[in-house]
């Protein structure tokens, strides 16, 4: 259960400032959750069960491929939460990796300005089914 | 049996062919006689023995010469214990030491090459978290999130942001350019339409085109469809349309022209900008290279844009050449006094396109 009507994004971004910017500018829409590290992202996203995870790839602890993946073994809420990568590698071997694990949002930091990451975020957000039709 | 022993043989054995002729005939021929079998006999005998080694010396010969060429799979099988087959034994040690060096040299350059990679890898993480860092925090304080900002100041952190922008592109190129070198970028074709590529370029350099007040002449001609890694054919465009927006002044005109020709198509780039140096035009497609006339116009570029260009092009079976000062500016624009000036890029694509090419990396960063 939710506790306000604002969704909930999860950050996940070993770069404080980074995370910071983000958040600073998701916040008027969304309640915002970060984490540090990839092992706290899974952890924070298997309790509190965001309505869309921004996943960093190089990270300490876990990497956020392996975050990708732990999150799609949960049936309940990761099997089907929308996921956006976020990164400053762009090997076609991760993207294809983050695209096995259905996710085609990969984002290369350094090409996409602040508003159009928040653009993007808005579209995915909308495409998510309202919890009260669902049921 | 070694060679010493056999001519002893042969000499012990005419000996006694010697003393049992002169034993059985006692006349002259008779020693004749048996002289002359001795000497036919010891002849077939050094023939037989001559003809063997000379086989085994053929062989080790031929063996010699595969090695020479690198061709050390197999090894000298001789049999015997005479000299030849010592040194064949000899030979076939050698190879297995050469071979095992061979290998590890090869392993040592194979780590070395993944080094590299990882290097690259690691590099362009580590230097584009900072520049990606400071565009985001200039976005949001530009946008006035952060609160409202004077004039002076909004102008100066757009002059930021653009300086941030222009180091992003420098270490996206210099990634490019590590990943051809290194071999490790990948080509995926598919079926393309040139044209539409060009057009999407031009489209993303539509803002820096208008303020400019740059007119982009096309001239398309149908072409078929072609098997090219539409990636790789824009990042072409890209810094084709680049150099010619940056160089030509305002007003002119950059044209671009698309033909099918025999079995290739034909691309032409003409810009009117100050055109490139002769005493400076062998040079134009190397790394980091700027010509002089261009930095005393624009201080920032890279020179590594046309590098990129020919090593994608050529590396795709295409081929890439230029012409400056340029005819086919001139002859659009009809003004004598622009004679001397601009430069026209050719590149011809071949119509049955680019060949696969694995790798762990895409050029298009």
């Amino acid at each position: 259960m939710k506790q306000s009507n604002k969704r909930t994004v999860l950050v996940v971004e070993d770069q404080f400032s980074m995370a910071e910017a983000l958040s600073l500018k998701l916040k008027k829409s969304y309640k915002v959750l970060v984490a540090n590290d990839g092992e706290e992202g899974l952890n924070i996203g298997l309790k509190k069960n965001p309505d869309l995870v921004m996943l960093d790839i190089m990270m300490p602890k876990m990497d956020g491929l392996t975050v990708l993946e732990k999150i799609r073994e949960d049936d309940s809420w990761g099997a089907s939460v929308p996921v956006i990568m976020l990164t400053n590698i762009s090997d076609p071997v991760h993207v294809a990796e983050a695209a096995k694990f259905g996710v085609f949002d990969f984002l290369v930091k350094t090409d996409w300005k602040l508003d159009d990451v928040v653009d993007l975020v808005n579209r995915r957000v909308e495409n998510i089914p309202d919890e009260e039709e669902e049921e | 049996m070694k060679l010493s022993n056999k001519i002893i043989v042969i000499i012990y054995s005419s000996f006694v062919f010697f003393v049992a002729s002169i034993y059985l005939l006692s006349d002259v021929i008779a020693i004749l006689i048996s002289n002359l079998i001795v000497f036919y006999i010891a002849l077939l005998f050094i023939f037989f023995i001559f003809r063997k080694h000379d086989d085994k010396l053929k062989l080790l010969q031929s063996k010699i010469k595969k090695m020479q060429k690198g061709e050390m799979e197999e090894k000298i099988k001789l049999h015997g214990k005479d000299e030849i087959t010592k040194l064949a034994d000899s030979i076939n040690s050698l190879m297995v030491a050469i071979k095992s060096k061979a290998i590890s040299k090869a392993s040592k350059n194979k780590e070395i090459e993944a080094a590299k990679v990882d290097f690259v890898s690691l590099a362009s993480h580590q230097l584009r978290t900072p520049l990606s860092i400071i565009k985001w925090y200039i976005d949001y304080i530009v946008s006035g999130d952060a609160g409202e900002l004077k004039t002076d100041q909004l102008k100066y952190l757009r002059e930021t942001y653009k300086a941030n922008e222009r180091m992003i592109e420098l270490v996206n190129n210099l990634l490019i350019v590590s990943r051809i070198d290194l071999g490790t970028f990948s080509i995926e074709p598919k079926m393309s339409n040139i044209v539409s590529l060009s057009d999407e370029i031009v489209k993303k350099f539509k803002k820096e085109i208008d303020s400019k007040s740059i007119i982009i002449s096309k001239e398309y001609d149908k072409v078929s469809k072609i098997n090219v890694d539409p990636s790789l054919i824009k990042l072409v465009f890209e810094n084709l349309l680049t150099n010619s927006i940056k160089y030509t002044p305002d007003n002119g005109i950059v044209k671009i022209s698309i033909k099918e020709k025999d079995d290739h198509v034909l691309i032409k780039v003409s810009d009117r900008g100050c055109g490139i140096p002769e005493e400076e035009q062998a040079k134009i497609f190397t790394k980091l290279f700027r010509a002089e006339n261009v930095k005393r116009i624009e201080s920032v570029g890279t020179g590594l844009g046309l590098y990129i260009v020919k090593a994608i092009i050529e590396k795709s079976g295409g081929s890439i050449w230029f012409e400056s000062p340029s005819k086919e500016i001139f002859s659009e624009e009809g003004d004598p006094n622009l004679e001397g000036l601009g430069t026209t890029v050719f590149i011809k694509i071949p119509l049955k396109g680019m060949k696969k090419k694995g790798g762990s990396k895409s050029l298009s960063v």
